[in-house]
């Protein structure tokens, strides 16, 4: 047997996977998937039904799937915070290094961002051809970065931004519990929502995203600003998600 | 392949306040089967979760294949640690488990997982939380020696087991070592069932090292020296003179017997029987027990 292979500092080898990344990624895509086959359908019958009940009592004069984007948010959020103390003691445990683990969790962490945002975006799109078959307004709620739902592009980097947002936030929540155990993580919980809060903010979505930016009067700068500047407020979350995580004991369940 | 080499250099871990394993130091030879004896809280299932990479030592260092396997990829990959506790997905069905070990595992060989799944009686589509604590010991021992790692640890593995897949788990365990050589560490409780695996043996008492020696020769330097008491009390005491160490005595009427631990060469034997004593081998467990009831007598 051969001595070699130092430890790489950090993350090292970038977004060249090995064995072990793709195998993690393979089986938490898979696991996302076997629960988001039902949500999806769901999600859209709750909106198809809300939109009935609506229009059966007052004209519909705003978007119906605008506020349907708040629920996979929170749940994306959910998913994160199990993932981390149901799958990482169990890849190390067969052999996978935290850094391939966290590196795999990245990617499935992006890759489910954007399959949610083009759920979003395609729920978006249909709306607004059945509000204007219907001629009825289809008024934004809030404040976004696309202007009505045809936008499909500025749509779905916004919703991508949120939803990575909400499952660093949650992999942080999970990693705070998972290393520093409940009392401390539980106290740690609101700067494990900082990252969804930074985002929601700075893109004053939804009604809580809209309020501070209005509470902060601050105005809203360009889209690409926006864009920049959330891409850099995610990878310092990362950052931290990284640091709790690269070198977190794994306990002994018992 | 012959397995990975283990080494402690001065290696201590504490949790907070409490010291679980002191300043230890050994060198477990590769391609063997090692016994990782001691008794609750002794320090063995710490210092197997430093040596699978779980953790980080608070001081000193291990070395297995010659470097700290702590995030270290490759001797990751080629180390596999069984747990009591399972670790395992509860909503996991027992073939996504299989598949997921077997994605993962480098040296994973499926027709001999699939064979031992057949001896154990478990069922593929049984949920990880549906197993009884039996059966998921049994997928943990699927698991260990199914990954053919070149360092394999099972810790307390037999949990729930009952007697027939204990024994089905140590012939399993031995013919496959056979074949496929590899370094294996076997901690257990049950050391009468497993000892005839043993080629070396790592006792800890109270987080230090209380024995690390060859199985055969720890074997050897156990025995218990039985007669007339005033012979044997005159005759281990000249042994005690020559460094052997009297672990326990028990009476019977006249009759006395003396458990010793040390090396008794032939001629000390011989001697013995012209005195009109009997010296007799000591089973390894009895051993342990004595060596650990006056373990911290011997560690000073």
């Amino acid at each position: 047997m051969s001595t070699t292979t130092p430890i790489r500092p950090g993350l090292g080898s970038g977004l060249r996977l090995a064995r072990a990344e793709v195998v993690i990624t393979r089986r938490l895509l898979n696991e996302m998937w076997k629960v988001t086959r039902w949500l999806w359908p769901a999600g859209v019958l709750v909106a198809v039904i809300v939109g009935i009940a609506i229009s059966s009592v007052s004209p519909i004069t705003q978007s119906i799937w605008e506020n349907a984007g708040q629920w996979p948010r929170w749940w994306l959020f959910a998913m994160a915070i199990a993932l981390v103390a149901t799958h990482l003691p169990v890849a190390v445990l067969h052999g996978v290094t935290r850094r391939a683990a966290i590196r795999a969790v990245t990617l499935s962490g992006v890759l489910v961002s954007m399959a949610w945002a083009a759920f979003m975006v395609c729920g978006h799109v249909v709306e607004q051809f059945i509000y204007d078959r219907l001629g009825w307004p289809d008024v934004l709620d809030t404040p976004h970065l696309f202007r009505d739902g045809y936008d499909v592009l500025p749509m779905f980097a916004e919703y991508t931004l949120i939803f990575l947002a909400y499952v660093i936030s949650g992999g942080l929540i999970g990693g705070f519990y998972y290393r520093f155990g409940w009392f401390r993580g539980t106290l740690l919980i609101p700067g494990g929502l900082l990252p969804a809060v930074a985002i929601e903010g700075l893109l004053s979505t939804g009604w809580y995203g809209a309020g501070l930016q209005q509470g902060l009067s601050v105005s809203r700068p360009s889209a690409p600003v926006l864009v920049v500047a959330s891409i850099v407020v995610l990878s310092l979350a990362w950052q931290v998600l990284y640091l709790v995580l690269r070198d977190v004991q794994i306990a002994n369940k018992k | 392949m012959t397995g990975f080499q283990v080494q402690a250099v001065d290696l201590s871990i504490n949790y907070g306040n409490t010291v679980a394993v002191d300043r230890i130091g050994f060198t477990l030879e590769p391609g063997k089967i090692h016994g990782l004896l001691g008794r609750n809280g002794s320090g063995k299932t710490t210092l197997l979760s430093v040596l699978a990479g779980l953790r980080r030592p608070t001081t000193g260092r291990v070395l297995v294949d010659g470097v700290d396997p702590f995030e270290n990829a490759r001797v990751m990959a080629g180390t596999c640690l069984i747990r009591e506790s399972g670790d395992l997905i509860a909503t996991d069905r027992v073939g996504r488990v299989l598949d997921f070990a077997a994605a993962l595992r480098p040296d994973w060989d499926a027709d001999f997982a699939a064979q031992l799944i057949a001896r154990f009686g478990l069922s593929l589509d049984k949920k990880a939380s549906a197993l009884s604590r039996g059966q998921r010991s049994a997928l943990g021992v699927v698991l260990g020696l199914a990954a053919r790692s070149p360092l394999t640890m099972l810790d307390e593995v037999y949990l729930g087991m009952d007697a027939p897949t204990r024994y089905a788990f140590y012939d399993e365990l031995l013919a496959d070592y056979v074949e496929h050589p590899r370094t294996i560490i076997l901690s257990s409780h049950l050391i009468d069932e497993i000892e005839r695996l043993f080629e070396g043996v790592l006792v800890l008492h109270e987080g230090r090292v209380l024995v690390n020696d060859d199985a055969d020769a720890m074997r050897g330097r156990g025995a218990s020296v039985t007669g007339p008491a005033d012979v044997v009390d005159q005759f281990v005491a000249t042994l005690i003179v020559d460094g052997v160490r009297a672990l326990g005595a028990q009476r019977l009427g006249s009759t006395k017997q003396v458990s010793i631990f040390g090396d008794v060469d032939s001629d000390t034997r011989l001697q013995a029987r012209a005195l009109g004593l009997e010296i007799g081998s000591m089973p390894l467990q009895d051993l342990f027990v004595h060596l650990t009831d006056s373990g911290r007598e011997i560690l000073r």
